[in-house]
């Protein structure tokens, strides 16, 4: 083993193994090519267009500290102002819808029952308020004498009149929850007819007094039954007379259909084609395809 | 605070870097009334050291110096921003570790490494001899074996320890220029470099004697 140099260290550290990574140097010529490559990206970097966004972040700089701050507040305060908006929206509409006055409405000129069934809108609201709306002239003065009773809401004569009533459309009693829309066109073709139904409709939502108050509304609701059974009579009447004049031939239900197609099925010789196809022998049974 | 802090720096950083601060912040002074080439002077300057510190950090020669162009690019740009308030020195560095932290982030899964050669000079010569004497290996196959050692175990740290390892002990610069330049308190710097060296220890222990 060779003698050691007086002045190798004795004892190897990581300081002494990093100071190794100062010596790890770029040749002299390197920095001739850095220095023609750094010439060449500072020209380069002159004529480069930035982003407009560049110049001002690079203004606002100095009070680039304040960025986070004044963003935290600009959102909170685009939250509470959003928020404020919709409720204060919000609480416009409720007003609107519930606290509308009745005998405003019935101030509206609409002056007989036979308009008020031509009209058949499709919206709940606006139909029960045609239903209300029909006057005559003495309607000003009617509106007087109504302001003084107890007012009743749009919506509460929608949630009576919909609740006596079961017909739809076609006058035909369903299940489905009845229209105020419905209700109109029924009496169109009741008024012609029926004219009990016509005065007992009329009578009910208040046609006579031009005006609605509660006490009308709980006869309403007692009344409507009345009117319904009237319909189905005029109804089951109607139906009847068609059937036997041969107008009127009711489509069958699904289970009917499907019954009549079995029926005809096995009337004709498709049964019979069927049964030749299957052939018994003693102890097999064989299909023919 | 404030007060306290410039207080503490005024106190520590030594004269010869205070003299040094002063002509830097000369020659800036020069470039922001317009004398453009004085800028080259700076850059002769730092650039040897801009690209040490920068290479030891990304391990691979030609990310290096392409981000040292980018940090004296960089630096040219915004030298009209300066005020003065650290030294260039702090400035420069502070781009300079930044576009490389920057750079590594982005980069963290393409890992190339491409090394410098290593120059026998200052006192690294005296390690190899005394590395090779005990260890009887060829000379050259070692040092270029210890080499890949030592940025592979530099590599596994953090990139926060790496940048304190490398101001400290490779760069020499005081814990408060690197906490200055990393904007940490004195005692984060301490105890990075504290647990690096530890990770450091136990990665290359075979050539600790």
């Amino acid at each position: 083993m060779p003698d050691r140099p007086s002045n190798l260290p004795s004892r190897v550290t990581v300081e002494d193994l990093l100071r190794l990574k100062r010596a790890e140097r770029p040749r002299p010529e390197f920095w001739e090519d850095f220095e023609r490559d750094l010439r060449q990206r500072q020209l380069a970097a002159l004529v480069e267009r930035k982003p407009w966004w560049n110049g001002l972040s690079a203004s606002t700089g100095r009070f680039g500290w304040l960025r986070l701050p004044v963003g935290a507040t600009a959102v909170l305060a685009l939250t509470l102002l959003s928020v404020r908006e919709y409720s204060s929206s919000g609480g416009h509409a409720s007003v609107a819808l519930g606290n509308k006055p009745v005998s405003g409405v019935a101030a509206s000129p609409v002056s007989t029952a036979f308009n008020l069934v031509q009209s058949a809108p499709a919206a709940v609201s606006s139909s029960v308020l045609a239903v209300v709306e029909p006057e005559s002239p003495r309607s000003a003065e009617s509106s007087e004498a109504a302001s003084e009773r107890p007012q009743v809401s749009s919506r509460e004569v929608a949630a009576l009149v919909t609740r006596g009533t079961g017909v739809d459309e076609m006058g035909i009693s369903t299940g489905r929850e009845p229209l105020s829309g419905s209700l109109s066109i029924d009496l169109a073709a009741s008024g012609t007819a029926d004219s009990t139904l016509a005065d007992a409709t009329a009578h009910s939502i208040g046609f006579e007094d031009r005006s609605i108050s509660t006490s009308r509304a709980h006869r309403t609701a007692e009344a409507l039954p009345t009117a319904v059974a009237v319909t189905e009579q005029r109804r089951t009447r109607l139906l009847a007379a068609l059937g036997s004049a041969g107008v009127y031939a009711p489509e069958p239900s699904a289970p009917e259909h499907a019954k009549r197609s079995v029926i005809r099925y096995l009337a004709e010789d498709g049964w019979d084609r069927s049964m030749s196809r299957l052939q018994a022998d003693a102890d097999r049974l064989s299909i023919r395809f | 605070m404030a007060f306290t802090k410039a207080i503490s720096k005024t106190l520590v950083v030594a004269p010869a870097r205070q003299q040094q601060a002063d002509a830097d912040l000369e020659v800036v002074r020069r470039v922001q009334a317009g004398d453009v080439a004085a800028f080259d002077q700076l850059m002769v300057k730092y650039r040897a050291r801009i690209y040490s510190v920068i290479y030891n950090l990304c391990a691979n020669r030609e990310d290096a110096a392409d981000l040292t162009q980018g940090t004296f690019i960089k630096t040219f740009q915004s030298i009209n921003r300066f005020q003065g308030q650290s030294s260039f020195f702090t400035w420069l560095y502070r781009i300079a570790v930044n576009a490389t932290l920057t750079h590594l982030r982005k980069n963290r899964l393409r890992t190339f490494f491409s090394f410098e050669r290593i120059t026998e000079e200052d006192g690294s010569s005296e390690i190899i001899a005394a590395l090779t004497d005990k260890t009887g290996a060829d000379r050259e196959t070692f040092v270029k074996e210890l080499q890949e050692k030592l940025n592979e175990a530099l590599q596994k740290l953090s990139i926060n320890h790496r940048t304190v390892v490398t101001l400290f002990e490779i760069d020499g610069l005081s814990h408060d220029e690197i906490a200055e330049i990393m904007q940490c308190s004195v005692g984060t710097v301490r105890s990075r470099l504290h647990y690096a060296k530890q990770l450091l220890q136990a990665e290359l222990q075979p050539y600790l004697r």
